[in-house]
């Protein structure tokens, strides 16, 4: 069973490259360990040859909702669908089209996809640091993170409940 | 006065907002297109030296990050007082080439094609890539896939990085073309020759074979007459990695030609309290207002701008196609947008035939890939064409190269007025008084702009990431009468 943690962001541009973060510091945390990790820029279809050939998949990737507390984790399956900063991407594809019409031509796509996201403040400033919103609460969002993924890999199935800090 | 939002726009880079504005009777009376700013690049980039500019600005943007990669090299050069051996410049095109084979094709298939293989009015669920591919079949979406991939692969093995490349450094590049590399470049390239030529047939079959499509094309709400502005070498044949930059007028008489390094004595830019972006104006003529015609200083650099300010291309097919384009729309210059879609796919066929030129080159292989650099100048300007527009990338430096100033005009900054003009236009033609404002008009409004194939974001994201559109229309007190919203 192979799995790929995927993080998706902009690590010069603020909040937006918490994907890229929280997957730098989970894998540390998973050395030696079954699960593969990688991070990317872009959605659309340059995804798609990152995850083909997967059993699993889990993005990580930040989102900035009306309502939306910064700092707060979810988890969804792709049916569910969030739209992170990412995975609709209005110059391309979105990753929902891009995974079925990688489907549709035959080639292997992960049997199980999740998307974690966490809420933003910041995503318009250019620095390599997070906002400080978010940097102050790092170390809960990554632990949560974290979580979701152990729960994701023990339990290998659909997830449809939240999960928040 | 009523007002109608479409927010945020679809298929589109960067989350951009439409606000139309119709009066009492029902007519458009003024169209806002309106962007988000990123905030802090220059901050960012001073301070550093100019050399590490062209690894940070490929993430400026995930959509062309290799065109921000030239520019950024060809300012540094500047800087340095160096120019590239041939090797390095070639290698650099070669790159390039491949970078606009990857976007073209995209553009194309996920972003253009749902408008006419699908249909415009189409329900839109239906008008993505998913529904292009149910009508002309799952073998040509796996070539789509295919033909992408092996542009990256040709990107990644040149340019270190398919997105956060690293190949351009002052004076050259880092790493040279070894003989097996360039054979299997060679094949790779004779594929998108012959991915392109089936392309242009798409089109054939789907667009100009459709009465109805060729009327939108040439008669539809769509038409601005605009100076066109592209680079060319020295023929006035495009170029999209070097030469000059070159505007000719509405009537396709040279309005200028001038080196990179003059761009400010042609270019100035404009702001308005409405809008982020800026709106660059031909400074010669002026700033007349959002009007086009030939006493506008509105100009546009795109697809079609690039082929209208050119004198021809370089390869033979695109050649051909080019000849056939513009006897086809009635000779130049061309003033339709939507003919920006088929400026496209010459385009695709150009830059796949001189990758295969490239390729093909005994020159590429070879061992000389920098010229020594000098002191640092203390300014640099470098500009190409990207997919979306001509690039401008300008650094200043103290005695040590260490950036203290930059001014980046990015492709889509070129098309802002025109953008925002070819909105009103298509809004002013499709809406009509007592008529319901449906989903099927607002996506005709919106190929206005796609057809420019616009890129806001420069930052490799949207925003609020939000993917519905939502249109409110509100009376003249402001006051909610309708919403319409997509899924």
């Amino acid at each position: 069973m192979k799995t790929l943690v995927l993080g998706i962001g902009n690590d010069i541009l603020s909040d937006d490259g918490i994907g890229t973060r929280l997957v730098n510091d989970l894998k540390k945390s998973y050395s030696g360990n079954h699960l593969c990790f990688d991070s990317t820029i872009t959605g659309g279809l340059d995804m798609l040859h990152l995850i083909k050939n997967y059993d699993q998949l889990v993005v990580i990737d930040g989102i900035k909702t009306a309502e939306g507390k910064p700092g707060t984790v979810k988890y969804f399956s792709l049916q569910q669908y969030p739209p992170t900063l990412h995975l609709n991407t209005f110059h391309d594809s979105h990753f929902k089209d891009v995974v079925q019409l990688a489907r549709n031509v035959g080639i292997a796509m992960p049997d199980k996809i999740w998307i974690i996201t966490v809420e933003i403040f910041d995503d318009i400033t250019f620095r390599t640091q997070l906002s400080p919103t978010l940097e102050n609460m790092y170390h809960q969002i990554f632990a949560v993170t974290k979580s979701i993924i152990e729960k994701l890999k023990i339990y290998k199935a659909i997830i449809n409940s939240h999960e928040t800090i | 006065m009523k007002r109608i939002t479409i927010d945020p726009i679809t298929r589109l880079e960067g989350h951009g907002k439409i606000e139309i504005f119709t009066n009492g009777n029902g007519e458009v009376e003024n169209v806002y297109f309106q962007v988000p700013e990123l905030r802090g690049f220059e901050k960012f980039c001073e301070g550093r030296p100019v050399e590490e500019l062209a690894q940070i600005v490929t993430k400026i943007c995930g959509v062309c990050p290799g065109c921000h990669h030239m520019a950024s090299g060809k300012a540094a050069d500047m800087v340095y007082g160096v120019e590239p051996p041939p090797t390095a410049k070639k290698l650099r095109e070669l790159f390039y080439m491949a970078h606009f084979v990857h976007s073209h094709i995209a553009h194309f298939y996920a972003l253009a094609a749902p408008d006419f293989v699908v249909g415009p009015t189409a329900p839109p669920g239906e008008r993505n890539i998913l529904g292009v591919i149910k009508k002309v079949g799952r073998n040509i979406g796996a070539e789509v896939i295919k033909q992408r991939r092996i542009a990256q692969e040709i990107q990644a093995l040149l340019g270190g990085h398919q997105t956060h490349v690293v190949m351009n450094i002052p004076g050259g590049v880092r790493k040279g073309l070894k003989p097996e590399e360039r054979d299997d470049i060679v094949e790779k390239a004779k594929e998108f020759i012959e991915f392109a030529k089936f392309s242009i047939k798409i089109f054939d079959d789907v667009v100009l074979a459709n009465k109805d499509y060729v009327d939108i094309i040439l008669n539809g709400p769509y038409n601005l007459n605009l100076h066109s502005m592209g680079l060319v070498d020295e023929n006035n044949k495009v170029n999209f990695y070097d030469g000059k930059v070159r505007v000719v007028d509405t009537l396709g008489n040279e309005h200028c030609k001038y080196a990179p390094a003059d761009y400010m004595e042609y270019v100035e830019e404009r702001v308005e309290p409405w809008s982020y972006l800026k709106f660059p104006y031909l400074k010669k003529i002026g700033w007349h207002g959002f009007v086009d015609g030939q006493d506008s200083g509105v100009y546009h650099a795109t697809p079609l701008s690039r082929l209208n300010a050119a004198d021809g291309m370089t390869t033979p097919l695109a050649q051909k196609e080019y000849e056939r384009m513009f006897n086809t729309l009635g000779g130049k210059p061309v003033h339709a947008t939507l003919a920006m879609h088929w400026a496209r796919l010459v385009e695709l066929l150009y830059a796949a035939e001189h990758c295969l030129e490239l390729a093909q080159d005994p020159e590429i292989t070879g061992k000389e890939l920098r010229t020594p650099v000098g002191k640092p100048i203390g300014e640099g300007i470098g500009i190409v064409e990207a997919q979306r527009g001509t690039l401008t990338h300008h650094y200043w430096t103290d005695e040590k190269g260490i950036v203290t100033k930059v001014n980046i005009i990015v492709g889509t900054t070129n098309n802002n007025a025109a953008i925002c003009m070819s909105l009103k236009k298509a809004a002013q033609g499709l809406i009509k008084k007592g008529e319901e404002v449906t989903d099927g008009i607002l996506n005709m409004i919106e190929m206005a702009f796609r057809a420019y194939d616009p890129c806001f974001s420069c930052a490799t994201h949207h925003l609020p990431g939000e993917m519905p559109m939502k249109v409110l229309i509100r009376d003249s007190d402001g006051k909610l009468i309708q919403t319409i919203q997509r899924d």
